[in-house]
């Protein structure tokens, strides 16, 4: 008898140490398709777009597989950021990320990205064929490859703020060598600036916000346009840099209003593409001593997201995603391989995103007591952010009929039902 | 021994950053860490720090310091740092329209024993300063 692999999961409770999505807040909640899950055969949703990375983010759900209640944990954590501090780094907007790269510098995406996936779950014989049950276990690594693009309208201002940069710094810079000087030679300070400023551009590994795309010589010369005088000194001096540099700060604020009257600015638009490698094993028996390799997969997800807003204070994406996956069976798990060919469509407004996918799975061979050699799953989503820290989800379709050993037609539903919690607070 | 905590109130006038004696013939660093408490918010920054009778900057990027030479700390007595930074803040997720507050933390170091530390919040507001003025005692 063909056995459901989910019936409603109860919970999700994801929790996020620092999540970096300049997107919805919801969407930096998701570990919905995991390496390690989707090895596990608990994954809720096999296609989704790539979120970015965190330094840490865990979650446990409850699933029933083979009609059985299946808790499971999952986490994920992405070196770049034991590094490198979430605090110190993600947040601040840099040129490189969003003009100069945008989001094709492939080894820099890499290396930011490159995220080790962990999950555990109770194994079944479904999932895991002729395997005696115990604990399962599912590693994965996944990386982006190509990050998507700025939003042009976000592009454009940003390269206008950029522009002002230097300015700023060029006004400051004089205003803080007038204060502890009591009396500046202009000529001298803006070389002496100059040199700064092409000092800190030299030793940047990326380029800087100041050299992008404006020329030093450019804002020296414009600054002495500006300043008829050979020596600054006293209060009326410091009150004229003062005014100078405040002119550029409005103009700066004008464009942060202009910027900021969308919802979601800083997230890219675009075609991305994400690697994954995930392997799954079993602890048969829950014995130590019985620990054996399952499942090995690859696999590509390719996505284009459509920015379809008619309105900038509201969120709307139409977003196409895709999935090419290789599976490697041990011969207890399946007597085939495994060929995934898939799509995933989804919908997002405001607070309601609504998806669907279809997964077409290929035995590399069919045994003769096997009635086809084709499976598939198909699932239709519905998310509502009912805040920034909880999430309702639900999941209902049909999933991939188990393996070559029992083999029959996908036809029975599975539905999944849940709320997201973000506990990111927690671990601040 | 730690100085006395006054940098958190440098903004207007300077006051002075005591270098223990045992501390002063080691390298004076400083390291500045910024933080959005509120989910959902970006920024840019401009980070200038400037040390009086040296021509150049100390530091000058939008990156913040972090363990930023000054100088050594024999030399460094009664010279004034003067370092100021400026945030812009960009929604990005958030729900609200006002802006994140800015967490702004200043450490000073001898080497690798910390000196001083001092932290200050401004905002909420989508563009935020912080001055220090120090004079090296």
């Amino acid at each position: 008898m063909r056995a459901l692999l989910f019936t409603c999961a109860a919970l999700l409770l994801i929790a996020d140490a620092q999540a970096q999505s300049p997107d919805f807040s919801y969407e930096s909640l998701k570990l919905n398709s995991s390496p390690a899950y989707i090895m596990l055969g608990v994954d809720p949703v096999n296609i989704s777009r790539p979120g970015s990375p965190s330094d840490f983010i865990g979650g446990v759900q409850s699933a029933v597989v083979n009609n059985q209640l299946q808790p499971n944990f999952a986490l994920e954590t992405t070196p770049y950021y034991w590094k490198n501090p979430a605090e110190r780094e993600a947040r601040l907007i840099r040129a490189y990320d969003y003009i100069v790269a945008d989001g094709n510098d492939v080894w820099d995406n890499i290396r930011k990205s490159f995220t080790i996936s962990l999950a555990t779950s109770t194994s079944d014989t479904f999932t895991f064929g002729q395997m005696k049950k115990g604990t399962g276990y599912g590693i994965g690594i996944h990386f982006i490859l190509f990050s998507g693009r700025t939003n042009t309208r976000t592009r454009e201002i940003l390269e206008t703020k950029f522009k002002l940069a230097p300015k700023r710094s060029v006004y400051q810079f004089l205003i803080s060598k007038l204060e502890l000087n009591g009396t500046i030679n202009i000529d001298e300070e803006l070389g002496n600036w100059s040199k700064s400023i092409q000092q800190h551009i030299a030793e940047k590994e990326k380029v800087s916000n100041y050299s992008y795309p404006i020329e030093v010589d450019a804002v020296v010369k414009e600054v002495r346009a500006k300043i008829d005088k050979k020596v600054l000194t006293g209060d009326a001096d410091k009150a004229l840099l003062e005014e100078e540099r405040n002119k550029v700060d409005a103009e700066s604020a004008k464009l942060l209003k202009k910027l900021n009257s969308a919802k979601v600015p800083l997230s890219k638009e675009g075609f991305m593409l994400e690697a994954a490698i995930g392997n799954s094993g079993v602890a048969e028996n829950n014995e130590w001593n019985m620990i054996s390799n399952a499942k090995t997969g690859i696999w590509l997800t390719p996505s284009f997201r459509i920015n379809t807003r008619q309105k900038l204070q509201n969120i709307s994406y139409l977003d196409i995603m895709g999935v090419i996956r290789y599976m490697w069976n041990r011969a207890e798990v399946d007597s085939a391989n495994y060929i995934d060919l898939g799509a995933r469509l989804q919908f997002t407004h405001n607070r309601i995103s609504v998806s669907s996918e279809y997964i077409a799975r290929w035995l590399s061979h069919r045994p003769e007591s096997v009635p086809g050699n084709y499976t598939w799953r198909f699932d239709v989503s519905f998310d509502y952010k009912i805040n920034d820290l909880v999430t309702f989800k639900a999941t209902f379709g049909s999933n991939f009929d188990g393996n070559s050993l029992h083999y029959s037609d996908p036809s029975k539903m599975f539905a999944i039902g849940g709320l997201n919690f973000g506990l990111g607070n927690l671990f601040r | 021994m730690k100085a006395k905590n006054l940098i958190a109130k440098a903004d207007i006038d300077p006051v002075k950053l005591e270098i223990p004696e045992e501390h002063k013939d080691k390298d004076i660093r400083f390291t500045v860490t910024v933080k959005l408490p509120d989910e959902g918010w970006y920024y840019t920054a401009d980070h200038i720090a400037v040390l009086s009778q040296r021509p150049t900057a100390v530091y000058m990027g939008e990156d913040a310091p972090l363990n930023c030479l000054i100088g050594n700390g024999q030399e460094l007595i009664g010279k004034r740092f003067l370092l100021t930074s400026h945030f812009e803040l960009v929604r990005s997720g958030s729900e609200e329209d006002t802006p994140s507050t800015v967490e702004y933390t200043l450490t000073f170091y001898a080497d690798d024993v910390e000196l001083n530390t001092s932290k200050r919040v401004k905002g909420p507001a989508l563009q935020v300063n912080f001055r220090t003025d120090i004079i090296f005692a």
